[in-house]
């Protein structure tokens, strides 16, 4: 059944930024060009993986890709946390892009679209001293390629990437979802559905037999960008509901799907224009209380254990209540 | 002009994401957006020249690529449109010169839908571009290339060249109508040091490809010109055998005819002598007994012919029809055999098999495709015909 998350976040507007992770350099080092990195996966070595996967997914310009950034960053940046990259190849290009991202980020640059056509895999490991430490990897990919997968009167078969349709029937693999919903697309009064649908339709997929066929599904779904939206909904929850109908009935209807819900947001970011007339996103300061609460549901979901200083995901029964009435 | 594939394509949209137009003549090999939804990294407009792999075959992708803003958020992150064109051999100087002509003509026509703040209108697509000028293979296949027009452009800067610059006021160089002679007529810098000998060297390649392709035809030509042979040959050895079977029977038949005159003899007389022993007395010297078997016999064998003289009346009658008859059939068919036979046995006897053809590999698709040499094989034609009329 679906649980609610903490929703005791405070406005960002309040929010006082650590010294060590939410100040941006004035004036931004260069950005690390991320195309220049050849550890695209190829396809050779997917089929027989085990251990812990977490897959992103969303549409085009969800968020998934900045959402990932901050996970690695605020990974890196937590001395409470060791974080690790490893490599599965031996080769160094994943640890090297992982690096880039904390760079970018530390920097303030947001990342750019993620290539059409392109996977990349990256696996982490982290923990605490007294915690036993996390293994497991996620995967980088366009949202055109996950989009695919709803029907158009354009295509003549709905698919998803080839590579992702393959990580997803290993069957020794543990798997965990975040569903990456683009706020900002989804204004009071003003949603058009698509995530919905795309959403909807990726979860019958994912359990039907005719599509993939997993036994159970472990969701997280993440409003990206809540601060543009935050004013207009009373909470996440009911953002939600209003937003994702077919998607909520899915879940609320189907046993085997356990699903949490998560405003996400990464900071105060500001528009600058550059010379040649475009405009480009830059990191003000970084809001850290939403990747927290999403590293303490990565690692809990695994490990069934609680990271010390992280936000608790499992909700006491006032904080249900508490929940269920903010949402009305 | 095959071996290469122009394209369109770019991120107009921040929600929909990479759009990709097809404008051929050649299809894009593999996943086109794999390697060609890049960004340019810092530059707000560049050329893009990359050599890529794609299904283990390698390619050249050029493009024309610049940072436009999103159409429908404020932030960039990484929009672009790019104009290009992927090619997968390599081509003459003129070709690949003609390509860039062609990109930067589609690319002039893409920018010019950006609006002030260099994007796109609200709800316009790629997909909706589409190349309504002449076919793109035209173009690029001319032999007048911009490289040619550079070159006439500098003689007449510097009045040197084959053009007598002091008392020309103008000179016309129509692409389309151009030929490879004109070329080389108007060419001064580009015919000299390293790019005057790529351009020798795209002729000689091109005469190289010229000859294959001849010989490949004419090795197709002489190997359909064996399997022919080799059907006439068992043609003949069919007609042969069965001129042969013909031969036997007309031989049995005219063998038929002999005896059937020579019984039609015999038959005459023993009905004189019967008509005379009827009229006279008994001849002596036979005993009765055995004049009425012999009669017997005779009258058997009469009765069998007049038989068999019913049943097929063109036998009946005298025999010297018959034989007539017969001899003509014979005749016409021994002439029929002879006829055949000299039709054939000659060529057999006189002309051998032409030799093993060497095939050699297919041409490059989209080369140019010379006329076969028919006169030959009519020649050969006409000689084998010819034969038996000798």
């Amino acid at each position: 059944m679906a649980h609610e998350p903490q929703r005791d976040f405070s406005p960002a507007q309040a929010l006082r930024a650590n010294p060590l992770v939410g100040t941006i350099v004035e004036p931004g080092p260069v950005r690390i060009d991320m195309t220049r990195f050849d550890n695209v996966v190829d396809g050779s070595a997917i089929d027989g993986r085990t251990g812990n996967f977490l897959f992103t997914v969303g549409s085009v310009a969800s968020g998934k890709s900045t959402l990932q950034n901050f996970l690695v960053h605020r990974l890196h940046v937590d001395e409470d946390i060791h974080f690790d990259r490893t490599s599965r190849d031996g080769k160094t290009a994943s640890e090297a892009y992982l690096n880039a991202w904390v760079h970018n980020i530390a920097a303030g640059h947001l990342p750019e679209r993620t290539q059409k056509g392109v996977l990349r895999e990256f696996n982490v490991r982290f923990g605490q001293r007294s915690r036993p430490s996390l293994d497991f990897s996620f995967i980088e990919i366009a949202g055109e390629d996950i989009r695919s997968i709803v029907p158009t009167a354009d295509q003549n078969q709905p698919k998803l990437n080839d590579h992702l349709e393959r990580y997803l029937r290993q069957s020794g693999v543990n798997k965990r979802f975040l569903f990456i919903s683009d706020a900002s697309r989804n204004r009071l009064g003003r949603s058009t559905f698509d995530e919905d649908v795309l959403f909807d339709t990726l979860i019958r997929y994912l359990l039907s037999d005719t599509g993939v066929g997993l036994k159970s599904l472990n969701i997280l779904f993440i409003a990206a960008k809540w601060d543009v939206v935050q004013n207009e909904y009373k909470s996440d929850r009911q953002y939600f509901r209003t937003n994702f109908p077919q998607t909520r009935s899915t879940v609320l209807s189907s046993p085997r799907i356990k699903a949490q819900y998560l405003p996400f947001s990464v900071g105060e970011v500001v528009l600058e224009k550059r010379e040649s007339g475009e405009s480009v996103a830059r990191l003000k300061s970084i809001e850290k209380k939403y990747v927290e609460f999403l590293i303490s549901w990565i690692y809990h979901s695994f490990t069934q254990r609680q990271l010390k200083g992280y936000p608790n995901v499992n909700l006491s029964l006032w904080r249900r209540i508490k929940n269920f009435l903010a949402a009305w | 002009m095959a071996g290469v594939g122009f394209f369109v394509c770019g991120t107009p949209s921040n929600n929909r994401g990479f759009e990709l137009v097809e404008l051929g003549p050649e299809k894009l090999p593999g996943a086109p957006a794999a390697y060609l939804d890049k960004a340019p990294a810092d530059a707000a407009e560049c050329h893009r020249i990359e050599s890529i792999l794609v299904d283990g075959q390698r390619y050249v992708q050029y493009s024309r690529v610049l940072r436009i803003n999103p159409n429908d958020a404020a932030a960039n992150r990484g929009a672009y449109v790019a104009v290009g064109c992927l090619i997968r051999e390599r081509l003459p100087l003129h070709t690949v010169s003609n390509c860039l002509d062609v990109v930067t003509e589609l690319y002039g026509r893409v920018c010019s839908g950006l609006t002030s703040d260099r994007s796109f209108p609200i709800g316009y697509a790629l997909a909706d571009f589409r190349n309504d000028g002449s076919p793109l293979e035209e173009k690029a296949a001319h032999e007048c290339s911009p490289l040619l027009v550079a070159d006439v452009v500098l003689q007449a800067l510097n009045a040197e060249g084959p053009i007598d610059w002091p008392n020309t006021r103008e000179v016309l160089l129509a692409p389309e109508e151009m030929t490879a002679t004109d070329v080389n007529r108007y060419q001064l810098y580009s015919r000299q040091g390293a790019l005057g000998s790529l351009a020798s060297i795209d002729s000689d390649r091109a005469r190289v490809k010229q000859t294959a392709h001849r010989a490949t035809t004419a090795a197709k030509i002489l190997v359909e010109l064996q399997r022919e042979w080799a059907e006439l040959e068992g043609v003949a050895e069919r007609l042969l055998t069965k001129g042969q079977a013909f031969q036997h029977v007309t031989l049995d038949m005219e063998r038929g005819s002999k005896r059937d005159v020579a019984l039609d003899a015999a038959r005459s007389r023993y009905r004189r002598t019967e008509e005379k022993q009827v009229e006279g007395a008994e001849p002596h010297g036979e005993p009765s007994s055995f004049r009425t078997q012999r009669a017997r016999v005779g009258y058997g064998a009469a009765f069998r012919r007049r038989d068999a003289a019913k049943e097929a009346p063109w036998l009946s009658g005298s025999g010297w029809p018959r034989v007539v008859a017969l001899v003509l059939a014979g005749t016409l068919v021994a002439v029929a055999a002879l006829y055949a036979a000299q039709r054939f046995l000659p060529e057999l006897a006189v002309a051998s098999a032409p030799p093993q053809a060497v095939v050699e590999p297919e041409p490059q698709q989209g080369e140019q495709t010379p006329v076969p040499p028919e006169s030959d094989v009519a020649r050969e034609r006409a000689a084998l015909d010819a034969l038996p009329e000798q």
